[in-house]
């Protein structure tokens, strides 16, 4: 048989329908079945570039993802996720499939991995140096990290900050960004070369659907990288796009929490904390329009003041 | 993947954890997460040769548990600072179970061993006293309605878990280590006064009572899902008190007679023989297997407790391992409850579980303040 | 501030972490709780100040280094000092006794 080089759809079907996708992602290896259709096809357009594991000996999170119940033939019945052999949640629609495998991968990480200092946030890097941006509720993060991603900027995770416990340095974690009802349109029109993955429909969130993240040369690699920014984003509509000096004190009150672990790691966490923070630059960002976020992204100093 | 209880044999020998393959300890993470033992997986792979291809694969699993069991380590430390005063002010000695017993003893296993909640013993004409005393505190009550309340009054032996306002801490009061509506009536009294005051203000049960009350709680008392957890506590126990206290296997046997405990000692012994080859002199053998059940139910009992003591996860499971632990669980509940009151009482706990206990479809970011998310292994 | 209140002993509580993090701003870590808190920098170093021995406001002002404040202030400052105090008591950090 010849040697597997790439993930193509075919070989991700097979793998789903057998012993799984072992899919790498940054430093973890998630092992995926699936004997639904829309999730094969979902991967094959959002994953076709990720790496092959080293080993399919070993994976850190064996998930699965299929129709529930004896009649698996009826349309809108219903589909579940296993982690390992437990189902941690209720099933959701068919047609939430694909969002529901996605969430699923997240909650994976946000669980577990308390070997580092998690953090609710996007990160994205230019020059080898990162920005975190955490999500609070109103922030805009997915939408703002998509357009950036679009627009060259490396994105190293939409959702998790995994950053070192022992130095101020982010772990990259690169999956599709998650961009829900109008953001889809939005980001479709502010660069029509976006790739989506299957859009899952009549969510809690409403529309979801995932754009395809890796297409910075570096995406796959997976050395740490140095933080150097801390911006708390907000979407105020009509405001004028700027970004505002945040205290150190305040922006790790913010951090921790919108943090996953900061109180788990005791300590620790207070300690990684304080070395993340006080190695970056803190900002508030305002932002009313993409382009104009984008613009002042453009001219930051990446290199700490 | 059948039969291959490697967690089990990796317990008994920990040196195999040398030779283990990757994808050997794919199946052993597995296992242990489901079983809980992470922690003790972590424990035992210390000081071992492992080549460093494996640790980096590994060690993240493992870390990240260690980490959890340290929180909760730091979390039953401050409650042993903020507890000892309140029960001084009242004249009621504060005496730990269990995996609080284990940590304020220092005993080794407890440096890897997931914690939960702080159980206490108390007399039970103290229980309004110590509520109150509590209360003031900033401990209230947390059952979910008047029918748990109810049950946990009358039924169980302890008042509802208490949790802390500020700090989130639950405690467990007991009066009893059985339910008074049990056949086995195990006088609170007795073990009371064995109880030794290990540092100023912080007492525990003494050696035999902590094996037996732990072998109680497995065999009578508890949802076997844990079971393979409860049996290497007890299997710690054993060993550690054979080493250091002098005379506790001449003392076992007869305590858990007195105790009219005989039977849950019999299974505790047996099956972390069975199960975790423990080292038990044949004599104290013979002597507790005079509680033994009678001779034809024991190939039954056998047939019963070794499937359900296997991890949880399907990799262990014998033919018969998900029935084997749903007949135990009902014969736990039948030994704690009278028939009348079992049959509403399981249909209410299944309705419970199945529409309350899950968490909702996955939000992108899963809500609630960090503080408020439970951390799993 | 009145005869009662001056004449209160404070003592730490617990251990904490501190973060001088600038801006007048101090993160602080309860080691015994796990808890985390901001204070200004003048209640950072009132609870570096404080020991596991009580001391009243009064005195506890008088060993703030540098600290001068003029005759006609002092008892508007002392109840300064005693509001922080009374704080950082809510928070944990310091107790009376």
């Amino acid at each position: 048989m010849p040697p597997v080089t790439s993930l193509d759809a075919a070989y991700i079907k097979s793998s789903l329908s057998h012993a799984g996708l072992f899919l790498s992602v940054g430093p973890v290896v998630y092992q995926i079945k699936s004997n639904l259709p829309i999730v094969a096809e979902g991967l094959a357009k959002l994953y076709s570039d990720y790496p092959l594991p080293t080993t399919q000996e070993f994976s850190d999170h064996l998930i699965a993802i299929n129709r529930q119940g004896i009649l698996r033939n009826i349309v809108g019945s219903r589909v579940n996720f296993s982690y390992d052999h437990t189902h941690p949640f209720d099933g959701m629609t068919l047609g939430q499939a694909y969002a529901f495998l996605e969430w699923g991968m997240n909650w994976c990480i946000s669980v577990h991995h308390n070997e580092y200092l998690k953090i609710h946030a996007a990160v994205l890097a230019k020059n080898g140096k990162a920005i975190v941006m955490p999500g609070e509720p109103g922030a805009g993060k997915s939408t703002l990290s998509a357009a950036l991603m679009l627009k060259g900027w490396r994105l190293l995770s939409d959702e998790h900050a995994l950053i070192k416990l022992d130095e101020p340095k982010v772990v990259p974690l690169c999956r599709p960004v998650s961009l829900k009802n109008e953001s889809i349109e939005i980001i479709q029109s502010f660069d029509n070369s976006a790739v989506f993955g299957p859009a899952s429909l009549d969510t809690h969130k409403g529309r979801v659907a995932h754009l395809k993240a890796d297409i910075h040369p570096d995406s796959h690699d997976a050395n740490a990288i140095k933080v150097t920014r801390l911006i708390f984003p907000r979407f105020v509509p009509n405001a004028k796009t700027n970004l505002s000096p945040k205290t150190r004190a305040e922006s790790f009150m913010r951090a921790a929490e919108q943090s996953f672990n900061y109180s788990t790691l005791g300590q620790q966490g207070f300690f990684s904390m304080k070395g993340l923070v006080s190695a970056c630059e803190c900002s508030e960002f305002i932002y009313s329009d993409l382009d104009s976020a984008v613009a002042l992204f453009e001219q930051l100093d990446m290199v700490t003041a | 993947m059948k039969d291959s209880f490697l967690l089990a044999e990796v317990i008994q020998t920990p040196e195999r954890l040398s030779g283990l393959r990757l994808s050997d300890w794919n199946l052993l993470i597995r296992q242990a997460r489901y079983t809980g033992l992470l922690g003790k997986l972590y424990q035992l792979t210390l000081g071992l040769d492992i080549s460093s291809d494996i640790l980096e694969k590994i060690i993240p699993h493992l870390l990240s548990t260690q980490i959890i069991v340290n929180k909760q380590r730091d979390g039953l430390h401050c409650e042993l600072v903020k507890l000892p005063p309140i029960f001084e002010d009242i004249n009621i000695p504060l005496i730990l179970l269990k995996g609080g017993a284990y940590y304020a003893l220092g005993l080794p296993f407890s440096a890897s061993r997931m914690l939960s909640d702080i159980d206490l013993l108390v007399p039970k004409q103290a229980l309004p006293r110590v509520e109150a005393a509590l209360a003031v505190q900033g401990w209230q009550s947390q059952s979910k309605d008047a029918y748990d309340e109810h049950y946990y009054r009358e039924w169980m032996h302890e008042i509802p878990p208490l949790v802390h306002r500020k700090r989130k801490s639950v405690l467990d009061v007991h009066h009893t280590i059985l339910p008074p509506t049990t056949k086995y009536n195990p006088d609170p009294e007795k073990i009371m006064a064995a109880a030794r005051e290990v540092s100023p203000g912080i007492w525990t049960l003494c050696p035999e009572d902590l094996v037996i009350h732990s072998a109680t709680h497995l065999f009578h008392d508890g949802e076997l899902e844990h079971g393979l957890r409860d049996l290497v506590d007890i299997h710690e126990l054993l060993q550690y008190f054979a080493e250091n206290e002098a005379g506790f296997w001449a003392r076992l046997v007869p305590r858990a007679i007195e105790l009219d405990l005989l039977l849950p000692l019999y299974y505790g012994l047996h099956y972390a023989q069975a199960i975790l080859n423990t080292a038990i002199p044949e004599s104290v053998m013979q002597h507790v297997t005079q509680g033994a059940p009678n001779k034809m139910m024991r190939p039954l009992m056998d047939w019963l407790f070794l499937r359900a003591l296997r991890s949880a996860h399907s990799s262990c499971d014998l033919f018969g391992s998900g029935f084997a632990r749903w007949i135990l669980y009902v014969r736990s509940h039948y030994l704690r409850m009278p028939l009348t009151l079992l049959i509403p009482h399981l249909l209410r706990k299944a309705w419970k579980r199945r529409f309350k206990d899950k968490a909702e479809a996955p939000n992108e970011f899963l809500g609630g303040a960090p503080t408020d998310r439970e951390p799993l292994v | 501030m009145s005869a009662d209140e001056s004449s209160l002993s404070w003592k730490r509580a617990v251990e904490t972490q501190k973060y001088w993090s600038g801006d007048g701003l101090v993160v602080c870590y309860d080691e015994l709780t796990g808890d985390t808190h901001v204070v200004n920098e003048f209640a950072a170093n009132l609870l570096d100040i404080l020991s596991d021995e009580g001391v009243s406001t009064d005195n506890l002002c008088a060993s703030i280094p540098n600290l001068s404040v003029p005759e006609e202030q002092k008892s508007d400052f002392l109840e300064y000092v005693n509001n922080i105090l009374l704080d950082l008591c809510e928070y944990g950090l310091v107790e009376q006794g």
